[in-house]
């Protein structure tokens, strides 16, 4: 009976770390989980935004910086705030997409 | 380890940025570099990419490589310490929970392979009676990183849990004295890093018990929890209940669950009293699961012999 409830332990852990793995693929798909985790910190939304913009996707690296800073508005991260709407100059400055600044494309 | 093969394909991410080994260019024999604290950690990178090559496969192979090396390094400890099948079940949990992807994956943070490595060895020695190359072997942990220190005090921790006969009155006396220099050479280093608050020690200690949980529950892990979004008043819960599940562990004589507590408060006491670093990680809990990892298996297989 022991031997089976540690082969059910290990075989759940198994399951999980594997699972978890997905998330370790590269920074967005890190910080996407991070996001859905911590949902109210900024950082993760702010890293997010980073890993994005490095990808060239820049809408979704806007919405995502502009979450990040209401979020840091929020908790009064002056820290997190400066960094996403610096982040958010440089897409609007840098990107070539029309649909990148703060209203709804 | 299938279970990890996905994860060699994948970028740096994170803090990987630091794990480049052409960035720390360091002779393969810097001998007058060797003592420095993070050496060993440094010059993994460096010898990985001098070996082999820079990119993130290879980095995180020797990780792997590495992890498996913790794993056989605990069967050889935990062995001396319960039945072959709790070692067993022990080194499964260890190498397979979840909680270790981001000490392993990240390869960032294989200083805390190296710490556990360093920490492994010395407990295998302690076991033997070898307490001078036990102490050494612990202090060794700095050459993973600075925290690594507390694998000194580690060590007696496990020597009195499983009530070790080579633990002697003269051993412990003789091991504390020594290991005072070395706490002088922490908390002067401390002076460097913010002295905590109360209110961030009770902050710390509750996100420790959260932490600690999701070694029972493996789920929503993430690379960062978000702690300031608890309220005093959950702390203070947690805090109450961890007072009282150690009030109950200790009136009733159940071991594992206060080794395992005197493990992670140690282990993480840098981190409570002096600041260091934002929030707490997965990864600080990659040396805690050694004695996680023997207590949970103890408890599957609980006849305790002692080699």
């Amino acid at each position: 009976m022991r031997v089976l409830v540690a082969a059910l332990v290990l075989g759940l852990c198994a399951v999980c770390t594997s699972a978890r793995l997905q998330d370790w693929r590269s920074d967005e798909a890190l910080w996407r989980s991070a996001a859905v985790v911590a949902s109210a910190s900024p950082r993760p939304a702010l890293n997010l935004a980073v890993a994005l913009q490095r990808r060239s996707a820049d809408v979704d690296a806007a919405a995502w910086a502009q979450r990040a800073a209401r979020l840091a508005d929020t908790r009064s991260d002056v820290v997190a705030g400066g960094k996403a709407h610096q982040l958010l100059t440089w897409i609007a400055l840098t990107s070539p997409s029309p649909c990148v600044s703060s209203a709804p494309c | 380890m299938l279970i990890y093969a996905p994860s060699l394909a994948g970028d740096f991410v994170y803090e990987d940025a630091r794990a480049d080994g052409t960035a720390t260019p360091m002779p393969l024999l810097g001998a007058r570099r060797v003592l420095e604290p993070r050496w060993l950690t440094n010059a993994s990178f460096a010898w990985t990419t001098a070996l082999w090559h820079a990119g993130p496969r290879a980095a995180r192979t020797v990780s792997l490589a590495w992890h498996l090396l913790n794993g056989l390094l605990l069967w050889a400890v935990a062995r001396r310490v319960v039945t072959e099948a709790a070692a067993v079940v022990a080194v499964g949990l260890y190498l397979l929970h979840p909680l270790q992807i981001e000490a392993v994956a990240a390869v960032a943070y294989r200083s805390e392979l190296v710490v556990a490595s360093a920490l492994l060895l010395a407990l295998w020695c302690a076991d033997r009676g070898w307490l001078i190359p036990a102490f050494l072997c612990a202090l060794g942990a700095v050459l993973g990183k600075p925290i690594g220190v507390m694998a000194v005090a580690l060590v007696p921790i496990w020597l009195t849990w499983h009530r070790s006969p080579r633990w002697t009155e003269t051993a412990r006396v003789y091991w504390l004295a020594a290991s005072f220099p070395v706490l002088l050479l922490v908390l002067d280093q401390a002076r460097i890093w913010a002295w905590a608050t109360p209110e961030t020690v009770g902050r710390t200690v509750a996100a420790a018990v959260a932490l600690t949980a999701r070694v029972l529950v493996p789920v929503r892990l993430s690379i960062e929890y978000d702690a300031g979004a608890w309220s005093p008043v959950l702390i203070a819960a947690l805090l109450i209940l961890l007072a009282a599940a150690l009030e109950t562990a200790w009136r009733r004589g159940w071991r594992p669950a206060l080794l395992v507590a005197a493990w992670i408060g140690v282990s993480l006491l840098p981190r409570i009293v002096w600041q260091i670093g934002d929030g707490l990680h997965d990864h600080y809990l990659y040396v805690p699961m050694l004695a996680l990892s023997v207590a949970g298996a103890s408890v599957l297989f609980p006849h305790t012999e002692i080699a």
